[in-house]
């Protein structure tokens, strides 16, 4: 029991569902998002309930919902290692570098199940030009929120939730920004 | 008030992720570099067949961690495999139900093992092959083998094991797409 208590449980932070791709309604534009191994690597501790902790990789985790929020609004999105990398950038084609930071939460009220009922899930992103310089930042914050009763085989699904918000506000922020389009 | 706490929990965690509970298998989330470099070559579009075993009982289609069933949300891991392959294909467009170019796969081993206390390991080993215009380009068998940190405590080593399900065929599918072989294969 020891052990048990001294170790973090590991979840699933990836999106349920990421925004839809509408060819119509898609920039004709070029875009890259920076993302490489060790960003997918890291691990990440945070709050589960009765004063336990669960461990994830939201990089990994949460890259499929950056480039399906990206894909949600711009014709063509590809990765790249880094957007400091001038040769890397200028080979990708990009017109825009979207450098994402993820940060999250989670927590449990209840004192005697660990997997989180509340989550939430933030990513910043950094955008570049071609050439390297600020065009703007944005932010967008996800939260999901699961019962117990509702988790049955996932005990990930407040994260899943909070993943599908978070991919769902990116893609709005997106569009919403001028400089953006 | 704290420690009595943490025991309760713990003792509920141990319920919840050992014997009785039916675990799902993760979304499936891709190798993203691998399938941009895929879209740099001179593929040609193409569709996937069924992914073979079908058959729900299956050995292939039933995993085990620590006596914890492990199910596809798909219904059966070939299926899983499908829907990741369509599902790859359609992000770097190289996707189309009417493509002349065709992949289809069979599952011969299919491994998530968390016995040990220390390494959990994944193995998957596919048959896949690709035909165009019913003629045969390509039969390989692909394999991915996958290691990640396990533990004594099955309520922590049977969520790591569930969670590193799509790891290993994220990890079998780059092995395809930076292959040579079938980049020749789908190329024009």
């Amino acid at each position: 029991m020891a052990v048990l208590a001294g170790c973090a449980h590991p979840i699933v932070v990836t999106a349920e569902k990421t925004p839809e791709r509408v060819e119509a309604q898609l920039i004709q534009k070029k875009v890259a998002y920076a993302m490489n191994d060790a960003d997918r690597a890291k691990e990440v501790t945070t709050a589960g309930g009765g004063g336990d902790r669960v461990s994830y990789y939201p990089y990994r985790d949460l890259e499929k919902a950056v480039r399906d929020a990206l894909r949600s609004v711009y014709a063509d999105v590809v990765v790249i290692r880094s957007a400091t990398d001038a040769h890397a950038v200028r080979e990708s084609g990009a017109a825009l570098v979207f450098t994402p930071e993820i940060n999250t939460t989670s927590g449990s009220p209840s004192p005697f199940t660990w997997p989180p009922t509340t989550f939430t899930s933030e990513i910043a992103c950094k955008v570049t030009d071609a050439s390297g310089q600020e065009v703007t930042r944005l932010v967008a914050t996800g939260a999901g929120n699961a019962e117990f009763s509702e988790f049955k085989s996932n005990f990930s699904l407040a994260a899943n939730r909070a993943g599908t918000d978070v991919a769902s506000k990116l893609s709005a922020e997106i569009r919403a920004h001028d400089k953006l389009r | 008030m704290a420690v009595p706490l943490k025991w309760v929990s713990a003792c509920a965690a141990a319920l919840l992720a050992t014997g009785c509970a039916q675990l799902i298998a993760p979304p499936y989330s891709s190798d993203f570099e691998a399938l941009d470099a895929l879209k740099r070559t001179q593929a040609e579009r193409m569709t996937v067949g069924t992914v073979q075993p079908t058959e729900v009982n299956d050995a292939i289609n039933n995993l085990s961690l620590r006596g914890s069933p492990l199910r596809s949300g798909s219904g059966t891991f070939a299926k899983y495999l499908e829907d990741a392959l369509v599902s790859d294909l359609k992000d770097v467009a190289l996707y189309d139900a009417a493509a002349h170019t065709r992949v289809d796969a069979h599952i011969q081993k299919n491994e998530i093992a968390v016995s040990n206390i220390a390494t959990g390991t994944g193995l998957m080993d596919v048959e896949l092959t690709v035909s165009r215009d019913g003629k045969q380009r390509l039969r390989k068998l692909y394999s991915a083998r996958t290691s990640f940190e396990s533990s004594f405590a099955g309520a922590v080593a049977i969520p790591k094991g569930q969670a590193e399900y799509p790891s290993l065929v994220r990890a079998l599918l780059r092995n395809v797409y930076s292959d040579p072989a079938f980049i020749a294969a789908i190329s024009r």
